[in-house]
């Protein structure tokens, strides 16, 4: 028998079968002889046990910041939209906000106008998330009921902002500005109040203002901006503080994202690298037949293979999805489907 | 790396989970995964790729949380303590709520080496494997394994007696 006392690590490493073979036979001999290493390896096993239970705790709180996570709101977009890049029987798309910001204001517009009136009815379809990811697999835990994501609609505010009539508590009304680290502004940012579930665009001049409803009265709340090429950034504010501005300051990302912001074309050589969370496919009309494909995450540019059929792709930052709507129809058609989806037929 | 969408499949729900006890925050979690998996593809291939996909995570994690690890960990247990207190938005019976709040708080207070190392081996990283993502000689993973272990729950069981005594007190 050695009668050298190996350390705690030793003995934990032991416990844990990671010794090289004949180490472990020799501490196999110590510990069986050695009372107090003995206990050690008790103490180490009841360690294991209760720091695994301790950290399977954490996983209680999946969403972090986001209490109201199970059953969420599919939000509505301020102006994500996909720019599509087609080559080779491969289609790579990516979300180019600001771009598509550009190149159609007066068509956001007007579908802005048309999804007012309705937005309240059918902008709040709930998406049931997967559940949390115990199961193993956190893709494969597709929800059973097929929700109909609503598509991008540029008048995020005006609805959501609107302060119920009675409350007690008034509606808290916070501005601000969303800039780059450089100062300057980010128009087309997101801003967004996870706890009060609000969420609002930035304007030409990277301005925010938003709403904390006054049936919703908080303490405190965290304001958190994003923009497609930069690191999500968040400051907590103290509502009956007097405090009412919050200026957010994003550092560029130096990530994929921003390689997808610039345009360049995202791993297009491996397909299906994001499996769908889910798919539905709808008849447009009798024999078209488009499939909407919803995949998980999405900071801003997804990869995907579509064979040779035209497909659209929408990005909602909030809910971190990313659609895709293809079939056999003119890219303009698909686009537009995809903002009257709810009016389609399910094919099963 | 090749076999980018196997290796989606195997590490997945494993890189997301350490990801999210790491961070508190599971979208953040998600995105950081997912960006771990986009650099895969452009990786040669690695001896280990498990080790390997652990440690950009890490590092990913790191790099971006570093500028705002102490202003997240103060919001995150500002959110958390809001959340125990609104009943009505919890989704879980009180008492999770407040473990999990004490689990995060005591895994906060771990040094970051001694924090990896559990995550990891909690994901069934071996020590080689530990060794490897945290740059430690494979000999010293046992001993920060074992001192990570007996802090988390020490401190862990301090924040439940306290909040017991607090009951009784109020």
């Amino acid at each position: 028998v050695d009668t050298r006392h190996p350390d705690d690590g030793t003995l934990l490493a032991f416990v844990e079968d990671q010794l090289p073979a004949g180490e472990r036979e020799r501490i196999a001999t110590h510990v069986d002889w050695c009372a107090e290493c003995a206990a050690t390896v008790a103490e180490a096993r009841g360690m294991i046990a209760a720091a695994s239970r301790i950290v399977g705790a954490l996983d209680d709180v999946p969403a972090g910041v986001l209490p109201a996570r199970r059953v969420r709101r599919i939000p509505r977009w301020t102006a994500a939209a996909a720019v599509l890049v087609l080559s080779a029987g491969v289609s790579t798309v990516l979300v180019q906000q600001r771009a598509t910001e550009k190149a159609a204001p007066t068509e956001r517009a007007a579908l802005a106008g048309q999804a007012a009136g309705a937005a309240d009815a059918d902008a709040g379809v709930p998406i049931r998330e997967p559940e949390s990811s115990q199961s193993g697999s956190a893709v494969s835990a597709a929800p059973a009921s097929p929700a109909v994501p609503h598509p991008p609609a540029a008048a995020p505010t005006a609805a959501r902002a609107a302060p119920a009539p009675s409350a007690p508590p008034a509606p808290v009304t916070i501005t601000g500005r969303v800039v780059a680290e450089d100062g300057t502004p980010l128009p087309g940012a997101n801003v967004f109040i996870n706890e009060v579930n609000a969420s609002v665009g930035t304007d030409s001049s990277g301005r925010y203002s938003i709403t904390v409803p006054a049936e919703r009265p908080r303490d405190s709340v965290i304001v958190r901006a994003r923009a497609p090429g930069y690191a999500m950034q968040a400051e907590t504010l103290h509502v009956g503080g007097g405090r009412q501005t919050v200026d957010l300051r994003l550092e560029q990302s130096r990530s994929f994202i921003a390689e997808a912001s610039a345009g360049r074309a995202l791993s297009a050589e491996q397909p299906g690298l994001f499996p769908p969370i889910r798919t539905v496919r709808y008849q447009v009309r009798p024999g078209v037949v488009v499939e909407l494909r919803e995949y998980p995450g999405g900071v801003g540019a997804a990869s995907v293979r579509e064979g040779a059929l035209p497909s659209y792709m929408w990005h909602d930052p909030r809910a971190r999805r990313t659609f895709v709507l293809s079939g056999p129809l003119p890219l303009a058609e698909l686009e537009l489907l995809a903002h009257r989806l709810g009016e389609l037929v399910v094919v099963p | 790396m090749k076999d980018v969408e196997r290796l989606f499949k195997a590490y997945n729900a494993a890189l997301v989970r350490y990801l999210t006890r790491r961070l508190g925050d599971r979208d953040w979690a998600e995105e950081l995964a997912q960006e771990t998996f986009l650099r895969a593809l452009r990786q040669g291939d690695v001896e280990n790729e498990r080790a390997w996909l652990f440690t950009v995570a890490t590092n990913l994690a790191r790099d971006e949380g570093r500028k705002q690890a102490r202003r997240r960990r103060h919001l995150q247990l500002l959110a958390d303590e809001a959340r125990v207190r609104e009943t009505e938005m919890a989704p879980l019976p009180i008492e999770r709520e407040e473990d999990a709040l004490a689990a995060r708080r005591a895994l906060d207070a771990l040094e970051e080496r001694d924090r990896l190392a559990l995550l990891m081996r909690e994901e069934g990283l071996n020590y080689e494997e530990i060794a490897e993502a945290l740059g430690l000689s494979v000999r010293s993973i046992g001993t920060t394994l074992f001192r990570a272990r007996r802090r988390l729950v020490a401190s862990y069981e301090g924040l439940i007696q306290e909040k017991k005594g607090g009951h009784k007190a109020s």
